[in-house]
């Protein structure tokens, strides 16, 4: 061993091993603060649209851009006297992209399951390939099925999602023109009771395939 | 508004973050992305409002160095001048982070509208957080990034928030910026929004070096509260290299720390330069170290919203 540095003014290529790279610096985030909001114990969002629990029916879902003024999105518009017709800026459409903000209804177990899914991708993510997958697997009709069967266990026939058995929460998710199209054409050649539903079916039958595999 | 409505606005609203302060230049913009990119980094759903007409979230995000950044105010005037529903003007800006941006044109146009319809309804007050309510269940975090002095915006913002964090550099303008929030967050709290709290104070644009004025800030913040002032312990140092490269980019500084050279590459620069090669200049390491005040002061914000919400 000999203290004279060695050759050349530069150290060699390999010091770099020296040195760990920096942690991802957002990796104590979701320890500190959960990334669920604690929700308070306060009844649960209604479904907008849903018949009478007499119709044993369940929510329908809302589409601001066509019945504004029945959803309920428009009632938590600013509820402000007409104001003076604001000054138009020169904007364009553009800028929205062609998105539309779709409410669908699900009970909030599945609404935590859909929230745990989607670390690392949106929630609309999640949904998308729950269809897609429940439909390439030729498995979608059943889903909805399935979870369409009516209960029998007891006294009385009743549809599973009936407003009194499960209370749901809303969703909203920022939707492309075409994604909703897609659902709607789904929801027609699937005979799904509306939107929310063939939602909560594809993510039930998400959540199945992915124990399974687990 | 009747307290049903009111209680089920809070609710929705429990984790809408507000950053401000009454001088520009005083990082709110900064921390806001920087806060908000980290979180949706850790995998949370993150929404950010921009809420200044200058717009530059836009810039500290990128959208304005890839041309993306028009109208981007648009979205916000129409949830609420039009009543229509909020959509992020540029969703997804990264994984998980939306966002709603501001400029001159909407954005000033929004604050006139405002600044009209609260002269003679008390409750348009409420305007920004009806806009927020219905999306607000998609999203871990809320942040809003305040103008420093556009009254009606700002009297929306903290009727909307939950939490509000003053960023202070050390001269005496941004002290004073920082009374003129403490006035507004007073104010709110005895008027519409009981609920908004004072997460804290974050020391911001200092040296590292410079320990007299890191003292010396904290004094006279701590000054500015009665001795009481709900400080963060860390504080963004002043690094203009990286902080100049992050906004030119359009990168959050946790991303630009990613330019970084290695130990090989910067080597490998001195032996280039060594040999007489023109060599662009490099990210300044300094960007590890900024990135690391951010990540420290956004795990921070966290555990007192987390200690709040453990304790309600």
């Amino acid at each position: 061993m000999t203290d004279k540095p060695p050759a050349g003014g530069l150290p060699p290529d390999h010091l770099e091993e020296l040195f760990t790279p920096p942690a991802r610096r957002s990796a104590n985030l979701t320890r500190i603060l959960s990334p669920v909001r604690p929700v308070a114990p306060t009844e649960p969002a209604e479904p907008i649209g849903a018949e009478d629990d007499d119709n044993n029916t369940v929510a329908e879902p809302i589409e601001p851009a066509r019945t504004p003024a029945s959803t309920r999105t428009e009632a938590a518009d600013p509820a402000v006297t007409p104001a003076p017709e604001p000054e138009r800026p020169s904007a364009s459409k553009a800028s929205t992209g062609g998105r539309r903000l779709i409410i669908v209804y699900m009970p909030a177990s599945q609404r935590e399951w859909l929230r745990r899914a989607a670390v690392g991708a949106t929630q609309l993510d999640v949904v998308l390939d729950a269809v897609e997958q429940a439909e390439m697997a030729g498995e979608l009709s059943q889903a909805i099925a399935d979870a369409y069967q009516p209960e029998t266990g007891g006294l009385f026939e009743r549809p599973r999602a009936s407003r009194g058995s499960r209370a749901h929460v809303q969703v909203s998710l920022s939707m492309l023109q075409s994604h909703v199209e897609v659902l709607d054409r789904l929801v027609a050649q699937h005979g799904a009771p509306d939107r929310s539903a063939l939602v909560r079916a594809a993510l039930d039958h998400a959540r199945t395939h992915s124990r399974k595999h687990a | 508004m009747d307290s049903h409505e009111l209680v089920q606005l809070r609710t929705s609203l429990s984790r809408v973050l507000a950053i401000g302060n009454g001088k520009g230049g005083s990082y709110k913009t900064t921390l806001a992305a920087n806060l908000a990119g980290l979180a949706a980094d850790s995998g949370m759903r993150v929404l950010v409002a921009d809420l200044d007409p200058q717009g530059n979230l836009s810039e500290e995000l990128g959208l304005t160095q890839t041309g993306r950044d028009e109208n981007g105010g648009e979205a916000l005037f129409d949830a609420i001048a039009r009543g229509k529903p909020l959509s992020p003007s540029h969703p997804n800006v990264r994984d998980n982070l939306d966002l709603v941006a501001a400029d001159q044109i909407n954005t000033a146009a929004l604050a006139s509208w405002l600044s009209s319809t609260m002269g003679g309804n008390r409750d348009a007050v409420f305007a920004l957080a009806r806009a927020l309510q219905p999306v607000a269940d998609q999203y871990s975090l809320i942040v809003l990034d305040l103008p420093p002095g556009n009254e009606p915006l700002i009297k929306a913002a903290m009727t909307a928030a939950q939490y509000l964090v003053i960023p202070t550099q050390a001269d005496i303008s941004s002290i004073k910026g920082m009374r003129a929030m403490g006035r507004r967050f007073a104010e709110a709290r005895a008027g519409d929004n009981p609920d908004l709290e004072l997460l804290g104070i974050v020391a911001v644009g200092i040296p590292d070096a410079a320990k007299a004025l890191r003292k010396d800030t904290i004094k006279a913040i701590q000054a500015a509260f009665g001795g009481n002032a709900p400080m963060f312990d860390t504080i963004i140092r002043h690094a203009i290299a990286p902080a100049v490269d992050a906004r030119n980019r359009g990168l959050l500084v946790h991303e630009l720390e990613a330019f970084v050279p290695t130990q090989a590459e910067a080597l490998a620069r001195l032996r280039e330069r060594a040999a007489g090669a023109d060599v662009e200049r490099a990210v300044s390491s300094t960007a590890k170290k900024l990135a690391a005040d951010f990540a420290g002061i956004t795990e921070e914000i966290f555990a007192a919203i987390a200690q709040r919400e453990s304790s309600a």
